[in-house]
């Protein structure tokens, strides 16, 4: 089974990063030769992802495949230590760049005869430059050098329809210094996905809404521990309240909201008490489990598309890039969620409601939590109460450090392609389950002993 | 001698009757009729408003919002009691596609007769200008702004309450006492009729409606919402219980008495909006057992916190209730309810509390309100409870 888990993880990584890297660098140069610039140095390229722009072309292209990576909805940002810097898209389109001005740009050109020698110099770096219209154009001197800014509309090849695209080139003396493309989407394609975030906010502040009312159960039951002078594994709880702490920092999350989270899963840890009939803890149960919540996730997209709906392949992309960002954002809801809704709220519910009505909630209020837009919106919180409920199962049959094991592997196998490709960061994922299939291995021998 | 009746009717009465300072006019009119001023005085012309969504009351004033079902615009009205001007303001989604008029064009669809200062504001598929609080987005004119919603902060008395109510909890759970779960059952009971009425109660919850957001997603966050609190409520009910004993008809005579004076010294805004709903008795007997609820318990906590000086417990509960009509504002009724409770034996708390909130609701309502239908709701409540009262009072006699 371990075999089979780290064959599906490494399935479910490898290669599913955002790639190109290396293509956008060379499209990069090109472009930069295509200036008569020859940049010195290793590049640094960081990745960019503008999510609107990415869920709206992967909405439109709804029935054809997801194609994010036109339309600059996904960039790397290629920085030379010699300066000029420059973006392209993932498959090797170049999207943007700026050199540094030269001692000596030419010879100056008037507004009116500017044209013709701005398109020679473009067509060095886009052959179809004779298909752009000129759309604006403004210019203005600076000491003895005269600078042109220019926006010509292009063709917008790759694009949906009603989608346009333009570029704004600016030209000093007679070297072009800079250009920047940009995409100008169709306002209802833009529409349905910023409508969709905006509701899925709302829908968020009742979770958190739930999130609280759950934190005051805590509060009050812990009250009651330390009232009755009942030890708790307040140990356990600092260590725990401590990993969250650090897994939020590096998902670069404000320090407030770790050590809220800190003190959540801390508080639930180490004040909750542990009801006699626990469940008995399965941490063999862990990693699968995580696997195959994440599979039927990845798989969720195609099934809502053959219904007629629409569910984004990729999920939101974090607002920063790294690997330490997409360990924080594997384990920081791990910790603090799992607790709270699989832990602390079936435990307060269970002398009403059961231990299943508690879980039941639980999934419901974390279903409002990390929804991503869908059509219809029904889609995206059922795939969220797919996944709170898979977690409630794995608490359930394998205990709560089960579920936080199988939810910090499922986010990572999900969140995998919002990433840019990278050894690391596979290599963190891979980690991940093998250090949870060794935690089990360890679990099951200690209990046999 | 056939006093007790009296007694008690008479300090209800003195609750209504007694003379306090009123800087604030009661509310001419309803909701809707400030929202059918609007339609009838004219707002924009060139788009559909959709349905009447929300209302809030603000300062001397209802703000009335309505939205279309696609969400993607949302009309806000401010109507003020003196109804001349009305101001209203359409907010528009950011990607809604429109023209990219010229500085003097946006100038020239406000009306402007004189240069004023222009902010361009560039949009996906429009240019939106802001001249000096008037707005226009693509060719559409937008109205005036409107003032900010408050955020001011919670203050002290919501502390107060949390903690005594942790305390409560805390106690009927180290000196349980007799408890009951009588009151667990009818807060259950008022809260399902809350949840059941929800659909006709989500005008009162304006924030909610966004622009972008279509206006069934608003309310159904509002259901949530109102079921997520109303489970909660229903639980720690069902987890801490109540104290079992009999109501005395002088203690709720005064805790009524009180009650009436509190609402009618300090109107609850959102009272005043609740006031405007058609279920608003449903959202009066649910606010009221669950407020009186949660202020008994605050009350029981409050209680042993001041065991330590208990000779000095009246004084200091009463010098209290006297901080607190002065800067509790909104809060007074539930501080009120706490602070009162807190004072009688802690087995009747919740009758205490509950009798001193519902009047509560009753004094502000009709202090707060002055069109007829919650008016009469409110009186007819006032009837019933004062009758019951006097009627109780009659029996123990």
């Amino acid at each position: 089974m371990a075999v089979a888990c780290c064959a599906a993880a490494a399935h479910l990584t490898l290669g599913r990063g955002v790639g190109g890297r290396e293509l956008a660098i060379d499209a990069v140069r090109r472009a930069f030769a295509g200036l008569d610039y020859h940049p010195v140095g290793a590049p640094e390229a960081s990745f960019v992802g503008n999510q609107e722009l990415a869920w709206a072309i992967e909405w439109v292209h709804r029935d054809g495949g997801p194609a994010a990576t036109s339309g600059g909805a996904l960039l790397w940002r290629v920085q030379f230590p010699g300066g000029g810097e420059g973006a392209a898209t993932p498959d090797g389109v170049v999207w943007a760049a700026r050199r540094p001005i030269p001692a000596d740009p030419g010879a100056n050109h008037f507004p009116a005869t500017v044209q013709r020698p701005l398109r020679e110099n473009l067509a060095r770096v886009f052959p179809d430059v004779e298909q752009w219209r000129w759309t604006a154009g403004q210019s203005w001197r600076e000491g003895n050098v005269t600078w042109h800014r220019v926006t010509f509309t292009i063709p917008a090849g790759g694009l949906p329809e009603g989608w346009e695209s333009s570029i704004e080139v600016e030209m000093a003396g007679s070297t072009v210094i800079s250009f920047q493309r940009h995409t100008e989407p169709l306002a209802s394609d833009v529409g349905v996905v910023m409508g969709r975030i905006a509701e899925l906010e709302l829908l968020r502040s009742v979770g958190l809404l739930g999130l609280v009312l759950v934190l005051i159960g805590v509060i009050v039951a812990g009250a009651e521990q330390v009232a009755f002078r009942r030890q708790g594994p307040l140990f356990a709880g600092l260590v725990v309240g401590a990993v969250t702490w650090v897994a939020g920092t590096a998902a670069g999350l404000p320090p407030w909201e770790c050590a809220l989270g800190a003190v959540v899963s801390g508080g639930v840890i180490g004040l909750l008490p542990r009801p006699a009939d626990q469940f008995p803890s399965r941490l063999l149960l862990a990693a699968p489990a995580g696997i195959a919540v994440a599979l039927a996730l990845l798989a969720l997209p195609r099934l809502v598309a053959a219904l007629g709906g629409w569910l984004p392949v990729r999920s939101a992309f974090p607002p920063q890039y790294g690997v330490s960002v997409l360990a924080g954002k594997m384990w920081f809801p791990a910790l603090t969620e799992e607790p709270l809704l699989r832990g602390a709220l079936p435990f307060l519910a269970a002398p009403i409601a059961g231990w299943w009505g508690g879980a039941l909630v639980g999934a419901l209020v974390g279903c409002l939590l990390h929804p991503v837009p869908a059509v219809p919106l029904a889609a995206s919180l059922a795939a969220e109460l797919g996944l709170h409920l898979g977690m409630a199962a794995v608490a359930r049959w394998g205990g709560l450090a089960s579920a936080i094991l199988a939810r910090g592997v499922c986010e990572g196998l999900i969140r995998r392609a919002s990433f840019p490709a990278g050894g690391a960061a596979d290599a963190l994922i891979l980690g991940s389950v093998v250090v949870a299939l060794l935690a089990a291995l360890q679990h099951s021998k200690r209990r046999r002993a | 001698m056939r006093a007790r009746p009296l007694v008690v009717g008479a300090m209800v009465a003195a609750g209504l009757l007694v003379p306090l300072r009123q800087d604030d006019a009661a509310v001419p009119r309803s909701p809707v009729a400030a929202a059918r001023l609007v339609e009838d005085v004219g707002g924009p012309a060139d788009l559909s408003w959709g349905k009447l969504r929300a209302w809030r009351r603000l300062g001397d004033g209802w703000l009335v919002l309505w939205q279309p079902s696609h969400g993607a615009w949302v009309l806000r009205a401010l109507v003020k009691d003196d109804p001349h001007p009305v101001r209203w303001r359409l907010q528009v989604a950011p990607w809604l596609p429109g023209v990219r008029p010229s500085a003097p064009l946006a100038r020239e669809l406000v009306g402007a007769r004189e240069a004023i200062d222009a902010r361009r504001i560039e949009r996906l598929a429009r240019r939106d200008w802001d001249l000096s609080g008037q707005r226009v987005a693509g060719g559409l004119l937008l109205g005036r702004d409107l003032p900010e919603l408050p955020t001011g902060t919670l203050g002290p008395w919501p502390a107060l309450l949390s903690g005594a109510l942790l305390a409560g909890a805390l106690c009927l759970v180290l000196l349980p006492g007799n408890l009951t779960r009588r009151w667990t059952v009818a807060l259950t009971g008022a809260l399902a009729g809350l949840v059941a009425v929800t659909p006709s109660v989500v005008a009162v919850g304006y924030p909610a409606f966004r622009v972008g957001v279509r206006p069934w997603v608003a309310q159904l966050a509002i259901f949530a919402a109102v079921c997520l609190v109303s489970t909660a409520l229903a639980a720690f009910a069902a987890r801490f219980g109540a104290l079992r004993d009999r109501p005395r008809a002088l203690e709720l005579g005064v805790a009524a008495g009180l009650g009436l004076v509190a609402g009618r010294l300090e109107p609850a805004e959102a009272l005043i909006s609740v006031a405007g709903l058609t279920a608003r008795p449903v959202v009066w007997l649910a606010v009221t057992v669950a407020l009186g609820y949660l202020a008994a318990v605050a009350a029981i906590g409050l209680r042993e916190l001041l065991h330590p000086v208990r000779r000095l417990r009246l004084p200091f509960l009463a010098s209290l209730l006297v901080a607190a009509a002065a800067t509790a504002g909104s809060w007074l009724g539930p501080v009120a309810a706490a602070l009162v409770a807190a004072a009688g034996p802690r087995s009747r708390a919740c009758w205490t509390a509950t009798t001193l909130v519902g009047f509560w609701i009753v004094g502000s309502t009709l202090a707060s309100c002055a069109w007829v239908e919650p008016l009469r709701d409110a009186g007819l409540l006032l009837l019933g409870g004062a009758g019951v009262l006097v009627t109780l009072a009659a029996v123990e006699q």
